[in-house]
């Protein structure tokens, strides 16, 4: 069997994986847009459950895509979700990789 | 024949298949997590935008003052003194931005999150932004220019309500511009009142000097029950996670 080369490579056998899921896609486009947000805004945008969205952000913040500040809001702990400028690259990245694929399409 | 419909069922069957199959990935993904909404940044950026907007609280606060103003002229008719007749519109308005603030706070945030927003990243509240800016110096060039007597003679010649019908189509271009920005249809509702009642207050003026303030009170009133609906809906639909 002939191996494929490098270069013949189909552009999307590359693409980031972890922003490719359409959970951390979405929670990475509603980031790409607002500064911070917290997960209940997340949850509210996405329509995502609590579950996943701590589960995908989790996975995002692994690779450094976000980072989570925490703070206190009265006496209450409060945490907000923000992109790192690692994922912001990844993101625009991604965005360039995918349009350039479509543009492509007849 | 038999045989040609057949063939054409078949083909019927591969177009809608290729039709699903090929750049479709929002309309997959939509109808995975069963959502109504585009995926891409600019409806992205309204959706996070809107959100705000859901509680209906911003219409109850800006109706009243509305409905409040309504009241002033209505006691500066009756030869109550400017400074008094204001007094309610003033106790009104801290009253219902206190609720506002209180409202936002202890209703609101709680079922929808906390967001912080930068202008530069969000090219449609910049928009709207600068549109706002440009409509509020084109108002005031206006009234410099009204107040100077420097307007063009076609406004001076026109009726005397033709200022106030501007006026009014600045201020429907404006609550246009924020249903768009925010995805909230009723704000062209509010904007299309609320600019109408500027000219037709001026012409029942001329005919009954107390009529001059039921639109805008109208108006006002129109979004305050607007708002009231819009906030027992989202109380409904959006409970404390």
């Amino acid at each position: 069997m002939a191996e494929q080369h490098e270069n013949d490579r189909h552009p999307l056998a590359d693409i980031d994986r972890l922003i490719h899921a359409p959970a951390r896609l979405m929670i990475m486009t509603y980031l790409y847009v607002v500064n911070k947000a917290d997960y209940v805004y997340l949850m509210r945008l996405t329509g995502l459950t609590w579950g996943n969205i701590a589960s995908h952000i989790g996975k995002l913040e692994e690779s450094n895509y976000v980072e989570i500040e925490k703070k206190f809001v009265g006496k209450k702990p409060h945490s907000l979700v923000k992109m790192t400028p690692k994922g912001k690259n990844a993101y625009k990245n991604y965005k360039n990789q995918m349009q350039e694929t479509f543009n492509n399409l007849p | 024949m038999a045989l040609d419909s057949e063939k054409q069922s078949v083909y019927n069957e591969r177009i809608s298949f290729e039709k699903q199959s090929t750049v479709n990935f929002q309309s997959i993904w939509l109808k995975e997590f069963k959502m109504n909404k585009n995926l891409s940044v600019r409806s992205a950026e309204r959706n996070a935008l809107g959100l705000h907007f859901k509680d209906g609280f911003w219409e109850i606060l800006l109706g009243s003052f509305f409905v409040a103003l309504a009241f002033q002229d209505i006691l500066e008719e009756q030869g109550i003194s400017i400074l008094t007749s204001y007094t309610p519109a003033i106790i009104v308005f801290v009253l219902m931005m206190v609720f506002y603030l209180i409202a936002k706070r202890i209703i609101t945030t709680p079922r929808i999150g906390m967001v912080e927003m930068k202008l530069g990243n969000n090219p449609q509240r910049l928009r709207m932004f600068v549109v706002a800016i440009g409509l509020q110096l084109f108002t005031l060039l206006i009234f410099l220019l009204g107040i100077n007597e420097k307007l063009p003679l076609w406004i001076i010649e026109s009726p005397n309500w033709t200022m106030d019908a501007i006026f009014g189509l600045i201020l429907f271009l404006f609550f246009t511009l924020m249903a768009y920005t925010i995805q909230a249809n009723r704000f062209v509702l509010y904007g299309f009142l609320l600019g109408l009642a500027m000219p037709i207050g001026v012409i029942l003026k001329a005919q009954d000097p107390t009529l001059n303030t039921y639109p805008s009170m109208f108006a006002g009133a129109v979004m305050v029950l607007f708002g009231i609906y819009v906030s027992i809906k989202f109380l409904r639909d959006y409970s404390i996670p």
